[in-house]
């Protein structure tokens, strides 16, 4: 058996698995210290974090715990700084072994655990302007996605509106866990803001701690935890398909990264048939739930989740389209997915649209990279 | 060529495909009866004085669906706007809530999906009790028939046609 695992190249080569394009559209870029997002945060935060004593927020350390074997392949956890905190090593372990036409940056730093109004625009800030200089600027294949601070939506969209329209800021990531459901209208200031600037929304693993990693509570354990947060993904887009948003913002665009898709297609026929028989309530929502998915989710294979190669190949055609899936490395996580086993059970013609195609539409590349 | 057509070729004993169901007063506005013609159960609405007619077969999965509710139609176009549309009206089906138009019998979330709508119709009770006497027109049976003589010529009567058609009365 072939183990070639989604970005780790050993055993086999990229042309190996895929001569054509590609577009990586989920690697991590981590601050390696609260100390390193200083030189772009307003002072009065830096004296504030050193009064007293904060070291950065837990998020993104809570969803993947440092030692945990989940949060990084062995040979991408470098000595002495946290996985994913420097280009140099980005370079290395992605964007030249894959030779990616382009890579989209998602930098999930735990801003939402912030409750405080001023700090968490300013972590956020801070975030974003490091973002920029040091990842961005300096690699012209690079295209990122911008943290905000999730929970205030009036401070998210002033967020958005400083630095949306930065040409290589290309998706807002909000985190899955949230303490309310994003379909509803108290987040709609964020997605005006984000489809005036013609941003896709990045929802992704993890935020804050305080908030459920399952839609009815706290798990016991980190193994519990981490296979529980699959179900807020179906809870967030349920939420967002029923509530409306894609009628009132037609132009919103949203990435499931990092949940899998194997769950989607029966997900979807449930809410579909729901919609079917109790649609009086929601009379907004004009067309079928999978209609509307196909529309404006796109969905990252890291992880794929599959199952045997005859499951995965029904899985795929079930998703009946072949422009919904993503591919990204989702460096640094671990994820034991054998990519040639994935693109093995997809038709031919949907390779290269995974690949980079899909990506390069959806996130408007041509344009963000010229 | 529908059942309809085939019974009332194939069935001298019908001389028409024509039926009367009732009196107006039986079936006020907002209320609809559920009738058997000719081995197939009908539902007749009287909708704000209008009558409407569909088989009580629902195209979904064949559920009853003329024992649902009778509804106006909800429209929006953004969340937050919603308006009750009276002058269109929906039965529901009982078994899966999907919606019909009493009218056209169309379904509201696909509308390539109908409900067999039939045409009916009020009509005069001396044309009527003529039509009766000529065998142009079949009564339902059961106690109604008994009663449908004496008082035609003072009533107005509900007929329904199994003529398939689109639409109801006009
Ligand atoms: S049988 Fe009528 S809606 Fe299903």
């Amino acid at each position: 058996m072939t183990a070639p695992f989604t970005a780790r190249l050993k055993g086999t080569t990229r042309d190996a698995l895929w001569s054509g394009p590609v577009v990586d559209c989920d690697v991590h870029a981590t601050p390696p210290s609260l100390e390193a997002l200083f030189p772009y945060t307003d002072p009065v935060w830096v004296q504030g974090a050193q009064e007293r004593g904060w070291k950065g927020p837990i998020g993104e350390a809570h969803a993947y715990p440092p030692g945990a074997p989940t949060t990084a392949r062995d040979e991408w956890r470098p000595e002495g700084r946290p996985p994913a905190s420097s280009i140099e090593l980005l370079r290395q372990h992605v964007l030249d072994p894959w030779r990616v036409d382009a890579a989209l940056v998602n930098t999930a730093y735990g801003v939402d655990s912030l409750r405080h109004p001023d700090w968490a625009p300013a972590l956020a800030r801070a975030v974003n302007d490091w973002l920029i200089a040091e990842w961005l600027d300096r690699d012209p294949r690079l295209v990122g996605s911008m943290v905000v601070p999730a929970r205030d939506p009036a401070a998210a969209a002033a967020e958005i509106e400083r630095i949306g329209s930065h040409p290589r800021i290309v998706q807002v990531t909000m985190p899955v866990r949230s303490e309310r459901l994003y379909g509803q209208r108290v987040f709609w200031p964020i997605y005006e803001a984000m489809t005036r600037h013609d941003l896709v929304m990045g929802l992704s693993w993890g935020g804050t701690t305080e908030d459920a990693p399952s839609p009815t509570g706290y798990a016991s354990w980190y193994a519990e935890e981490y296979a529980a947060e699959i179900q807020l993904y179906g809870a967030q887009m349920t939420s967002m398909i029923y509530e409306g948003i894609f009628q009132k913002f037609p132009g919103m665009r949203v990435t499931m990264l990092e949940s899998g898709f194997a769950w989607v297609p029966t997900w979807s026929w449930s809410i579909n048939k729901k919609w079917k028989g109790l649609r009086r309530e929601i009379p907004w929502v004009d067309r079928l739930p999978t209609e509307i998915i196909r529309d404006h989710f796109r969905f990252s294979i890291a992880p794929a989740d599959l199952g045997p190669a005859a499951h995965a190949r029904k899985i795929i055609e079930w998703l009946g389209s072949e422009d919904l899936l993503l591919f990204a490395t989702d460096y640094p996580h671990l994820h034991t997915d054998d990519l040639a086993a994935v693109l093995e059970v997809m038709p031919e013609s949907m390779r290269p649209k995974v690949m980079a195609e899909s990506a390069r539409q959806w996130y408007r590349l041509d344009k963000a990279l010229s | 060529m529908t059942t309809a057509e085939t019974r009332s070729a194939t069935t001298p004993a019908r001389h028409a495909n024509r039926f009367v169901v009732a009196r107006v007063d039986e079936i006020p506005p907002g209320d609809r009866r559920i009738v058997d013609v000719g081995g197939r159960q009908v539902g007749v609405y009287n909708v704000g004085g209008r009558f409407y007619a569909m088989l009580n077969r629902c195209p979904h999965l064949a559920g009853p669906l003329c024992e649902g509710q009778v509804v106006n139609a909800v429209e929006s176009s953004v969340p937050g706007d919603v308006r009750l549309e009276e002058s269109r009206t929906y039965v529901t089906c009982p078994w899966h809530n999907w919606e019909f138009d009493v009218e056209t019998g169309q379904s509201y979330w696909n509308p390539r999906l109908r409900a067999r709508p039939l045409p009916v119709g009020v009509e005069g009770g001396a044309e009527i009790e003529a039509a009766v006497q000529r065998g142009e027109i079949d009564r339902l049976p059961g106690p109604y028939q008994a009663e449908m003589v004496p008082v035609s010529v003072e009533s107005d009567y509900v007929v329904l046609s199994l003529r398939p058609a689109r639409g109801g009365n006009r």
